[in-house]
């Protein structure tokens, strides 16, 4: 046997005789109150012993509470079997008690709910002592120590003898277990004993008068209850009991008169005020006790949120029903707390973010859901910075929405580092568009010169005949011819990209300008033996262009069929109109272009794709100066083709002459220098910018359209201040550009209107207006009625657009950008 | 001497860099088959033409050149010696792949070509 094992046992069977050994002197006492007959008592503590000992030690203690039972009553004086009987008696009561309270219920021996008191009540106070009384009585009987007419009253006595004894016992005991054992504080121990000590006095004082007075324990209660719960409560109950049952039992042995019923009554009686006493203060105990238990839990937890609150890096904010700040932790923006509480965002901060922030607020509280944002907001000083974070509906104990707390997090920082990232990224694209340019360049520049050496090198040394020696020259000249070509070309594109590109527009049959192409075209496709079908309609279509410009829009075309082309193929060539536009298709049987080249066609080497190089290779800079030249004037060029092997076709549109507006022709356009910067990102300069363009002339709109879109932007024109009204109501427009003269009702007028709307929105639609008439004072009126901006016709284009992206993306009366 | 005629494979995609090539191997009697892309050299190179040489630019509308070469060597059973044609001065110092025997630079010398293009041929039959 090891220590740790023997030490165990040693501990069981000490607990067991401790136990017994309590039991008997318990025994011994409650003895001293016998009614009815010897071993039936008016207050039995052993009971309250047995249960305590079996739920805290465990069921194993029955023995010691046997050997308890059986040797105080057969030292008594009761035969063997009887004292025997009555041992199992109140074994069982013990066993049966504990083990429901542990077994059937949640019971707490603390008391600290009151529903522990009840079950208590019932199964300990109530259920145990049937057993023992039952057993005990039955015992007595076939012991024949009891008479037959006194078993009901026996019964009865035995029963609540035994119940006292749980009631008030059992507790202390219970009790005690979970009293902390330290000292406490001198004050609380003079407490205890001037509530002990007058309570004990006031109980002896009025049983010797009159057991009635007991309802001035009372106040006693109340006060045990109060300041020392369940230790208190029980402890005056075990005085109280201790004080009361002697006197009554001293009282009533002189009076020998008295009938059986008569003590009984008196008992009885004195057993349900004790028993009331003592239930009533255990509730008023365990009640406060889950009071002091809920308001501690709840200080904790108060505790572990101050705490989270005041480490958090975060803001938070709470806001009632009618979005007034009501608590706030880390205010942002540069306010206070106390310039926010028991405000609205109207009464704060800028009346835009006021409007966008109630508008989500709200939408949070109607919807009920949580919503994620990310918004940019002016702080007290004017800055712009950026939030990220969540408003949560908050709801009252009925779950109706009642206000919203919002977590956020200022992230202006983070934008700003993707802004960097993304400039650096850009810039890295920019420089590898150059480099892929330059190499294709060199490609394009070094091919005819390598044609043109070997040639040279041939004819010098004299090693060909005749006929081949002029081949020879004639190659020399055709590759002389594509070099300076290609250099023009190079330099034309220099001068769009510069903004030097002039552009004389002027009235022109557009057939007369594809025939001269045609002339051009036709000795190198007749060198292939290509042949060129150019099919016209009856129209003379008429446009408004720089012949030269067209001319050589339609060289590049025709060229780049011959190119492609292989010998005896053939180049159609049609013409005819698309609703107020002219088009011309030059449809070749050539080798085709690749899907997944088609998009890449017209793009000047700027986007990072290295299949550029190869896109480009042998096709000189034409399709996109084609598509440069076409854009400046209004036009566009596509290009369509089955895929490879499948032949290609190019198509041109430009909008008609306009007869209405007389010929009289204005150009739209003028070009002025790009910025570098513009330059690289000039394809998606506008992307996903939203446009409301608005003139009267058609052609305008057209031209503006084509223009605008080809930077990516999402273009919808209208052709009178009414229509624009009407778009607006489905067009979610980032900016309005206008036309400031417009019959029946002008620019400035469709401004105010907008201005003056209920719309949210668009109230603050950012404007730019252009006129014909430039001038200061139109300039003036311009931004009086709202617009941010005005442009003088021509409207040169590369400043309507950066114009466009400075303006759009801020909202009408906020100039300054992130 | 008069050497029989030798079928030689030029494939680029310029037409003024081809026929000077064709008038260039001419000199030495070499029959020239031109190839405009990637895809209608290896057409050619399956129809059995036996060819001496290829003769390889490196920038091609549908392929790199260097992929190029690589895709005949897998394909073809008898090796033929590649020689590329490229503005890329850095070429000579690059790996070549197995099968590419050399590389013209661009502009070139036709004589310094035409020793290539022998030499080549010679080393390859003499193998």
């Amino acid at each position: 046997m090891s220590k740790v094992e023997a030490k165990i046992r040693l501990r069981k069977w000490g607990s067991l005789f401790l136990v017994g050994g309590c039991y008997y002197v318990a025994g011994q006492i409650g003895l001293l109150f016998a009614i009815v007959h010897t071993s039936i008592t008016a207050l039995w503590p052993p009971s309250g012993i047995a249960v305590a000992a079996l739920f805290l030690l465990g069921r194993g203690m029955w023995p010691g509470i046997f050997l308890g039972a059986f040797t105080v009553n057969y030292f008594r004086g009761t035969p063997f079997w009887v004292s025997m009987g009555i041992g199992v008696g109140n074994t069982l009561a013990g066993v049966v008690g504990a083990g429901l309270l542990r077994r059937l219920t949640d019971f707490r021996p603390d008391f600290s709910r009151i529903k522990d008191v009840l079950t208590f009540g019932v199964i300990a106070g109530a259920i145990d002592p049937v057993f023992s009384a039952s057993i005990g009585i039955l015992s007595l009987r076939l012991g024949g120590l009891l008479a037959r007419g006194q078993a009901g009253d026996a019964w009865f006595a035995w029963w609540s003898g035994d119940a006292m004894g749980v009631l008030i016992f059992a507790p202390l005991i219970f009790v005690s277990q979970s009293v902390p054992w330290r000292l406490p504080p001198l004050s609380r121990i003079l407490e205890a004993l001037l509530m002990v000590g007058g309570f004990t006095w006031l109980a002896v004082m009025f049983f010797q008068a009159n057991e009635m007075l007991v309802f001035l324990v009372y106040p006693f209660s109340v006060w045990a209850a109060l300041r020392f719960r369940h230790l208190g409560v029980n402890t005056l109950a075990l005085i109280l009991t201790g004080v009361s049952i002697p006197i009554l039992i001293l009282r009533l042995a002189p009076q020998s008169h008295l009938q059986q019923h008569d003590v009984l009554f008196l008992v009885y009686r004195l057993q349900v005020i004790l028993s009331t006493a003592s239930l009533t203060g255990m509730l008023l105990a365990a009640d406060i006790t889950s009071r002091r238990r809920t308001e501690d839990d709840l200080a904790t937890k108060e505790e572990q949120l101050q705490a989270i609150v005041k480490h958090t890096p975060d803001h938070i904010l709470i806001q009632d029903r009618e979005l007034r700040y009501t608590y706030l932790v880390n205010p942002e923006l540069g306010f206070s707390e106390g310039e926010m509480l028991g405000k609205t965002d109207y009464e704060i901060l800028a009346p835009e973010d006021a409007e966008n922030l109630t508008k989500i607020k709200r939408k949070v509280m109607d919807s009920g859901t949580t919503m994620h944002v990310e918004i940019p907001l002016k702080t007290k000083s004017g800055k712009r910075e950026f939030f990220e974070g969540s408003y949560v509906p908050r709801r009252n104990e009925r779950g109706e929405v009642n206000g919203l707390i919002g977590y956020f997090r200022n992230v202006t920082e983070r934008k700003q580092a993707e802004k960097v990232r993304a400039a650096w990224q850009e810039s890295e694209n920019a420089n590898r568009a150059k480099d892929q340019f330059i190499a294709t360049l060199s490609h394009e520049l070094r091919t005819p010169l390598t044609a043109i050496l070997a040639w040279i090198q041939l004819i010098k040394a004299g090693m060909l005949d005749e006929e081949t020696r002029q081949v020879g020259i004639s190659a020399i000249e055709d590759c002389a011819l594509t070099q300076n070509q290609l250099i023009n070309d190079l330099l034309d594109v220099s001068r769009i990209v510069t903004g030097k590109m002039v552009l004389k527009p002027q009235r022109v049959s557009v057939h007369a300008v594809l025939l001269s192409a045609l002339d051009a075209i036709r000795p190198s496709a007749e060198k292939k033996s290509l042949k060129i079908v150019d099919s016209y309609g009856k129209a003379n279509l008429e446009t408004i262009a720089d012949p030269t410009r067209l001319k050589q829009v339609f060289w590049n075309l025709l060229s780049n069929s011959v190119k492609f082309t292989p010998a005896g193929g053939t180049i159609t060539v049609i013409t005819d109109t698309v609703g107020a536009s002219w088009r011309v298709r030059v449809v070749d049987t050539g080798q085709g272009i690749a899907k997944e080249v088609l998009p890449l066609l017209f793009r000047r080497f700027s986007q990072g794709d290295a299949s550029s190089t190869r896109v480009h290779g042998g096709m000189g800079l034409g399709l996109s100066l084609s598509h440069s030249l076409l854009e400046l004037q209004g036009g566009t060029v596509e290009a369509a083709s089955a895929g490879a092997g499948l032949g290609a076709t190019f198509t041109v549109c430009m909008p008609l002459l306009d007869r209405a507006s007389g010929g009289v022709s204005m150009p739209v356009f003028s070009s002025a220098p790009l910025e570098p910067a513009e330059l690289r990102t000039q394809q998606a300069a506008l992307a996903k910018i939203k446009i409301l363009f608005v003139d009267d002339e058609p052609r305008t709109c057209d031209a503006f359209r084509t223009a605008l879109s080809s930077f990516g932007a999402n273009v919808k024109v209208a052709a009178s201040a009414k229509e624009a009204l009407d778009s607006l109501a489905d067009f979610d427009a980032d900016i309005l550009v206008s036309d400031l003269a417009m019959p029946k009702e002008d620019g400035l007028s469709l401004l105010r209107k907008i201005r003056a709307s209920g719309d949210l929105k668009n109230r603050d639609l950012p404007a730019i207006a252009f006129s014909a008439f430039g001038g200061q004072e139109v300039g003036t009126a311009a931004l009086d009625a709202g617009f941010q901006a005005h442009l003088s016709k021509p409207v040169n284009l590369p400043n309507l657009v950066r114009k466009i992206q400075e303006i759009a993306g801020e909202p009408a009366g906020s100039p300054q950008p992130f | 001497m008069m050497a029989p005629e030798k079928a030689i494979l030029v494939v680029d995609d310029e037409e003024q860099i081809q026929v000077v090539l064709r008038q260039i191997l001419k000199l030495d009697h070499y029959l020239v088959t031109a190839a405009h892309t990637g895809a209608q050299a290896m057409e050619l190179l399956a129809q059995n033409h036996d060819f001496r040489l290829i003769l390889l630019d490196l920038t091609l509308p549908d392929c790199r050149g260097l992929e190029l070469a690589s895709r005949i060597v897998e394909k073809t059973v008898s090796r033929i010696p590649i020689l590329l044609i490229s503005g890329n001065p850095e070429l000579s110092e690059m790996k070549l792949p197995p099968g590419v025997v050399g590389a013209v630079g661009k502009p070139f010398d036709f004589a310094e070509l035409l020793r290539l293009v022998r030499q080549s041929i010679e080393n390859s039959s003499s193998h």
